[in-house]
């Protein structure tokens, strides 16, 4: 009987650790980053692809709530295409203007393919919003990995916005159309 | 005997629970192939002129997976006394809902003392690395090894994990120098 108890207090103890495992929290986190289009510095470089895109572009992001305001942080974008299949690569990179150390980045590329050009721009983005996950993270940033990230191009003030794992598609969906085109 | 028993099926349970949270990583194992003679280059002007520093893009095919899914290559190119750093980012696109499900990232440093004619392409046969970041569907290579195959046109990279039903191909990533 002894022995039964002794097992019986094992697996209690162990089935604890198993729950703790698996219900740790799941704590939203959601980031917004703005940058205003009008903003970018645009690069062009030259390639013996003269139909397809093959730039560079950077601006500092807008301030706001996600950021705070003692931090400041850069975007840095490449565009590349081949028969309208776009590949956008973006850095953010944030800076603690107190202390001037670089605080956090976050690394994500996106594929989507865009059949349609702005007539009076051509190095806009015509499709409304771009679906894509952080490839990587780093300092205060590093719980972003893998995270889904989603760019709102429809207006020049365009919006990068984060998601934790936690949140549902419709939540999602909820918070990007949150401001209207 | 009655206590037993359900001891037993607790048991049971919990070990069935374990295996499935503290499973052992799987076999991991993709091939992805893009044709050299599908690239753009692009030429970035710099103050070395002796050095290479340029860009390359294209689209390229997962082998691995079914039709729905397109791949685009990223690759940016510097070489400093014949060394050649290249750096590769593979971002995945789902075809059917246009989002991007995925993507891949490492580079390579490697040493290459005699150029071919076409200064840009690489005369190595083989470059090994591992993978420095990878997010969404293939998010489970993080920090697999890599190879390409540079011999012939059209180029193959290989991610690949340490399970024993790599053999093959972890021999080869050994063999690489």
């Amino acid at each position: 009987m002894i022995l039964f108890w002794i097992i019986f207090i094992i697996i209690v103890i162990y089935t604890i650790v198993i729950s703790v495992f698996l219900f740790r929290p799941t704590e939203k986190q959601y980031q917004l980053y703005e940058y205003n289009y009008n903003d970018l510095c645009i690069g062009i470089i030259k390639d013996n692809c003269p139909k397809n895109a093959n730039q560079d572009y950077y601006c500092l992001l807008l301030s706001n709530k996600s950021l705070g305001e003692n931090h400041i942080a850069s975007v840095y974008i490449t565009k590349t295409s081949i028969n309208n299949y776009y590949t956008l690569n973006f850095w953010i990179t944030i800076l603690n203007k107190k202390t001037k150390v670089t605080v956090g980045t976050l690394r994500w590329s996106c594929l989507y393919f865009q059949n349609t050009i702005n007539e009076r721009d051509v190095f806009k983005t015509t499709v409304p919003f771009v679906y894509s996950y952080i490839s990587a993270a780093s300092g205060t940033l590093e719980k972003f990995i893998n995270c889904k990230v989603i760019i709102d191009f429809r207006n020049n003030i365009r919006k990068i916005h984060i998601f934790s794992k936690f949140y549902s598609e419709k939540e999602i969906q909820k918070m990007i159309h949150a401001n209207k085109a | 005997m009655i206590e037993w028993i359900f001891m037993i099926i607790i048991i049971i349970y919990l070990v069935i629970i374990s295996f499935f949270i503290f499973q052992v990583k799987g076999k991991q194992y993709e091939l992805f192939e893009y044709n050299y003679k599908d690239f753009c280059f692009g030429n970035i002007p710099d103050n070395c002129p002796n050095n290479a520093n340029g860009n390359f893009y294209c689209l390229l095919k997962w082998k691995t997976m079914n039709n729905q899914y397109l791949g685009s290559l990223s690759v940016n190119e510097v070489s400093t006394d014949n060394y050649y750093t290249e750096s590769y980012w593979i971002t995945i696109l789902d075809k059917k809902k246009n989002i991007t499900v995925g993507s891949v990232r490492w580079s390579y440093l490697y040493y290459q003392k005699n150029a071919n004619p076409d200064k840009i392409k690489t005369t190595v046969p083989f470059i090994k690395s591992y993978v420095s970041a990878a997010s969404g569907l293939l998010n489970n290579l993080q920090n697999c090894k890599i190879f390409t195959d540079f011999r012939k046109d059209l180029r193959k990279i290989y991610i690949f994990s340490d399970h024993p039903q790599n053999k093959s191909l972890m021999q080869i990533f050994n063999s690489i120098e």
